[in-house]
């Protein structure tokens, strides 16, 4: 049977590095949430998705390598957070037609159309998963590319390669969808 | 911004198209609100304690910390551990369904919780059921890696979301908002706050909230009551607001004001210094 004090004890060792997450969400949590949402996470599904985010940190506390790096490290969990939520959303796609109406992104709802959110989110539609993830770390999160090529795990070349196909295709996804707004 | 950068399309000295500079400023000015933001991250430390205070016990105590073996037996152990707490007591550990990809990387030495369920568990409300994973974990999960961004992309603990939301919501709202997570004390003398993970710091202070114009007393005392066990909270912040409002409603305006005069000492740059001010003019 486990004791009282085994328990006490694992959690002492994990306080120190928790805390430091604790910071890091109180600086950066309502950015991870604006790049969930960027990143394709249906409003409603928000919450969950970023305590999910937040819940992986700190368990992942004792990796977590100070502040050089606070960066890259949390939106590294978020993307992949974000990565397996869409998957699973692509599975499941049965989703209840009074459901679509509070989706953000490419399913907008038509009162929303105008926001700048749903009309960035709409361009970011056309983009695969790796583009999207550079697109919106670098020109709305503002990483810089080496702290998006380590969030995402890639050499800094191929960040490169992403961020500028990336800029193309929403370069004309935005003229177009700016001139059906007009 | 490194040398190497290219302008951002947001910047000035950015080669964005006409107008897209200007959307994307638009769209990265909306953030969501910060308590929103907090409660969430409340939320998961209340889970977070509750995995470590109960889910994780048992492997814990089987593997004493030792290198984990292989997800094998760590699932078997889970399957047959009579006494595991069941996923629905107080906040539950996330479930998590299998990687997608064949051979996608399992980090299962990061995290003593999550081997604790099996690789292929189908679904969070039945894992007793589960199907132990026939593959051993790969001999390099069990260190955890010394980059986490240059781990695979494809990972094995964000399948922890692949969990029907709805299922994965109703039972962290049940945790947290429960009539018995919100009536949970915690045994006097003993250490409070984070290790309680019957006290939901986001539902005492919801609570709180509801009640300020019935009952701004009552309001008021559940703020001290998170003063007590969430001296270090997430929600500090708010917890502040809640007894600057309280004690206005109860006509202690001296002493609300002076809760609010330690708040912008202390809080100088808060989101809610606003509200804070307006409510003591």
């Amino acid at each position: 049977m486990i004791t009282a004090g085994a328990v006490n004890e694992a959690k002492a060792t994990d306080d120190a590095p928790s805390a430091e997450v604790e910071a890091l969400f109180r600086a950066h949590g309502a950015y991870v949430m604006r790049a969930a949402r960027y990143l394709g996470v249906a409003e409603r599904d928000l919450d969950d998705v970023v305590q999910e985010v937040f819940l992986v940190a700190l368990r992942r506390a004792s990796q977590f390598r100070g502040n050089a790096d606070a960066k890259s490290w949390l939106y590294g969990i978020a993307l992949r957070v974000v990565s397996a939520y869409r998957r699973r959303a692509h599975r499941r796609r049965e989703v209840p037609t009074a459901d679509l109406a509070h989706r953000g992104g490419a399913t907008a709802d038509p009162m929303e159309r105008r926001t700048a959110r749903s009309l960035v989110n709409r361009a970011l539609e056309a983009l695969d998963e790796d583009k999207r993830a550079v697109f919106v770390l670098f020109e709305l999160e503002e990483l810089t590319m080496r702290e998006v090529a380590r969030a995402q795990g890639c050499h800094l070349k191929t960040a490169y390669s992403r961020l500028y196909a990336a800029r193309e295709i929403m370069r004309g996804e935005l003229r177009r969808l700016s001139k059906e707004e007009e | 911004m490194e040398p190497h950068d290219p302008p951002r399309w947001t910047d000035p000295e950015g080669d964005a198209p006409d107008g897209i500079g200007d959307l994307l400023r638009e769209a990265r000015g909306d953030v969501p609100d910060p308590s929103r933001a907090a409660q969430v991250a409340a939320r998961a430390q209340a889970a977070h304690a509750g995995a470590g205070a109960g889910a994780l016990s048992p492997l814990q105590l089987v593997l004493g910390g030792a290198a984990l073996t292989a997800a094998v037996v760590v699932g078997a152990i889970w399957v047959t551990e009579p006494g595991h707490p069941t996923p629905s007591a107080s906040a539950p550990p996330a479930p998590r369904a299998r990687a997608d990809v064949p051979g996608a990387s399992r980090e299962v030495g990061d995290d003593t919780a999550s081997p604790a369920v099996p690789a292929e568990a189908p679904s969070p409300p039945r894992p007793r059921e589960a199907i132990v994973s026939p593959e051993p974990a790969p001999s390099g999960a069990i260190e955890p890696p010394d980059d986490i961004g240059a781990t695979a992309p494809p990972p094995s603990r964000a399948d922890a979301v692949e969990t029907p939301p709805a299922g994965a919501l109703s039972q962290r709202r049940a945790a947290g908002a429960s009539p018995a997570a919100r009536r949970a004390e915690p045994p006097a003398g003993r250490s409070v706050g984070e290790s309680e993970p019957q006290l939901d710091e986001s539902a005492l202070l919801d609570r709180a909230r509801a009640q300020l114009a019935s009952d701004p007393a009552a309001a008021l005392a559940a703020t001290a009551r998170h003063a007590r066990h969430f001296p270090r909270g997430l929600l500090v912040e708010e917890r502040e607001v809640i007894a600057v409002d309280a004690l206005m409603r109860l006509g202690r305006s001296e002493t609300a004001r002076a809760r609010a005069r330690r708040f912008t000492l202390a809080h100088p740059r808060s989101v809610y210094r606003a509200r804070v001010e307006a409510l003591v003019r």
